[in-house]
């Protein structure tokens, strides 16, 4: 990884294209500004990992997966210490 | 009593509130804003999570407590507003809040794993949710749901 020191106000360059401004540095937080071309997606890293693994979760629901699913969490004994945490109301157990 | 199609159980009723509205989606499914939360015989502690609007789209979840125990809910400010919620402390989970993580099933040799990075939460009063990217946690997002809970992995909320 290339580490490189910057002050606020100062800029970078990645290529040709691409311009990051140091804008502000507040305690651990800071504040970039991004100068990029249109077809570069530009993303909060946490946001990619979440929605990758989101678009995963949602593929591994299947039927046969849930009851694999509950025959694991049975066989560690996590019935138990979950009663109570959640709000009955919240939740329906109706069924047709 | 309105039914709705689900991916995994066939046609079912649900009550009204159990709906719950998520105004800006959920990364990777933006478009879905409604989704009804249900729970089926047999399959506690599970939750589902079923989208009204696509037959296809459910996740599983689990009460953020059961999938760990002792996590530290770290909600942004722009969270809490859009829940709806005071800003100036963190909501209580259970009472407030339903906080749940998504569950992937893994597969074959892939074990479960939760996403204690990105929890969903629930204004229980509003029928709001919406799922809260926490940037300042070392929470994982592919955390193993059936190991023992690495000691590394404790929050920090700042």
């Amino acid at each position: 990884m290339l580490v490189m020191r910057r002050r606020a106000g100062e800029r970078l360059l990645i290529g040709e294209a691409i311009e990051i401004e140091i804008l502000e540095i507040c305690g651990s937080r800071v504040r970039l500004g991004i100068v990029a071309p249109d077809s570069v997606l530009i993303q909060r890293k946490e946001a990619k990992l979440t929605r990758e693994q989101n678009i995963t979760a949602a593929a591994s629901v299947q039927r046969q997966s849930i009851s694999s699913l509950v025959d694991k969490l049975g066989m560690h004994g996590m019935e138990q210490p979950v009663k109570n945490l959640t709000d009955a109301a919240a939740v329906s157990s109706k069924s047709t | 009593m309105p039914r709705v199609q689900t991916k995994c159980f066939g046609e079912l009723d649900y009550p009204q509130d159990a709906v719950y509205e998520f105004p800006y989606g959920l990364p990777g499914f933006e478009r879905e804003h409604f989704f009804v939360f249900l729970e089926r015989p047999g399959t506690y502690p599970l939750m589902f999570m079923q989208s009204l609007a696509a037959r296809d789209l459910c996740f599983i979840l689990l009460p953020v407590l059961a999938a760990a125990p002792g996590y530290q809910l770290c909600l942004a400010e722009e969270d809490l507003e859009a829940l709806q919620l005071p800003t100036d402390r963190q909501p209580q989970i259970g009472t407030e809040v339903l906080c749940a993580v998504l569950v992937c099933a893994g597969a074959g040799d892939r074990p479960p794993t939760v996403n204690l990075q990105s929890p969903v939460v629930l204004n229980l009063k509003l029928r709001i949710g919406l799922q809260s990217i926490q940037a300042q946690t070392s929470y994982s997002h592919r955390h193993p749901l059936l190991g023992r809970a690495h000691p590394e992995e404790c929050a920090t909320c700042s």
